[in-house]
């Protein structure tokens, strides 16, 4: 029985097909409170893809929106447009038969200047820390 | 009314790390203050910034890696004996905000491989981002070797 990888890539497009419903619905309803039960569905079945297609490079973007939507839960403050930039990515990534590492990159830093925060988290270093010692 | 003149704006290590790990109010700072000005940074505080944060990552994500290590539990339990101050502080407030927000189970042996791979993630995407973010000034009047040295990250080879 021919296995994994036809299934797989079936099972990729109907987790991206659903990731795009849910951004074009939240994009509709953004600022409304139906807006949580998108980004909720939205946020599970990016966790979905990350389970099931952990190394597929449209993964790296769909997880870079994701941490930026989920932390603190800033998809409360993204914008109608700012998801609508970020359907228009995804849509043509999910077109395209192969995506380039290059193209990865380039969605990423398209989604940092539709203005989503892909580094949420927030780490305080000490000055300290760039100075330490080669020898331990 | 004469135009303003565009503003360029040189980053130490300090801000330029504070911009990207800085806490949303702290970015929400810089922004108002820079707006779309460009930014520039040497290739120093570009190596400052590796030294500091991303080899501490990338060390963990071996740690993490470990045959011996079952869960992120255990990892974050060597990481904590293994290393000194500055490391440990810089995994264990990422680590837990990292996790938390993909809803892993720290004491799971089943999450261990879903958290190599977000760290993985997370690693590829600060690289390219500190890489990305700011414009270089292609001078370095410190001179410094270290700061010449590329670290290249190598996901299908991790241990090479």
């Amino acid at each position: 029985m021919n296995t994994s990888p036809s299934v797989k890539e079936i099972s990729g497009v109907e987790i991206t097909k659903a990731i795009l419903v849910n951004l074009q619905k939240l994009s509709s309803y953004s600022g409304e409170p139906m807006a949580a039960v998108y980004a909720d569905n939205l946020l599970r079945t990016m966790r979905l893809l990350r389970d099931k297609l952990s190394l597929d490079p449209l993964t790296e973007v769909v997880m870079a929106l994701h941490d930026a939507l989920v932390c603190s839960n800033r998809w409360i403050d993204y914008t109608s447009t700012q998801y609508q930039g970020a359907y228009d990515l995804l849509a043509s990534l999910i077109a395209q038969e192969i995506i380039t590492n290059l193209e990865v990159e380039s969605a990423i830093l398209t989604l940092e200047d539709l203005g989503f925060d892909t580094l949420p988290f927030g780490v305080k270093l000490d000055d300290s820390l760039d100075r330490d010692e080669d020898s331990e | 009314m004469e135009d303003k003149p565009i503003q360029e704006h040189f980053l130490d290590t300090s801000v330029a790390r504070s911009f990207l790990l800085g806490t949303q109010t702290y970015k929400q700072y810089f922004e108002s203050q820079f707006g779309n000005q460009p930014l520039y940074i040497a290739n120093y505080v570009q190596m400052e910034i590796k030294r500091s944060y991303l080899i501490n990552l990338i060390s963990f994500y071996f740690v993490l890696h470990l045959e011996t290590i079952n869960n992120i539990g255990d990892a974050i339990a060597l990481w904590s004996n293994r290393f000194k101050t500055s490391e440990l502080k810089a995994i264990l407030q990422l680590i837990p905000q990292l996790f938390s927000t993909h809803q892993l189970n720290f004491g799971s042996d089943q999450d261990k491989e879903k958290a190599l791979c977000i760290l993985a993630i997370y690693i590829k995407r600060f690289e390219l981002i500190q890489r990305r973010k700011f414009n270089k000034t292609k001078i370095d009047s410190t001179a410094c070797a270290r700061a010449i040295v590329t670290l290249n990250i190598d996901l299908k080879n991790p241990a090479g």
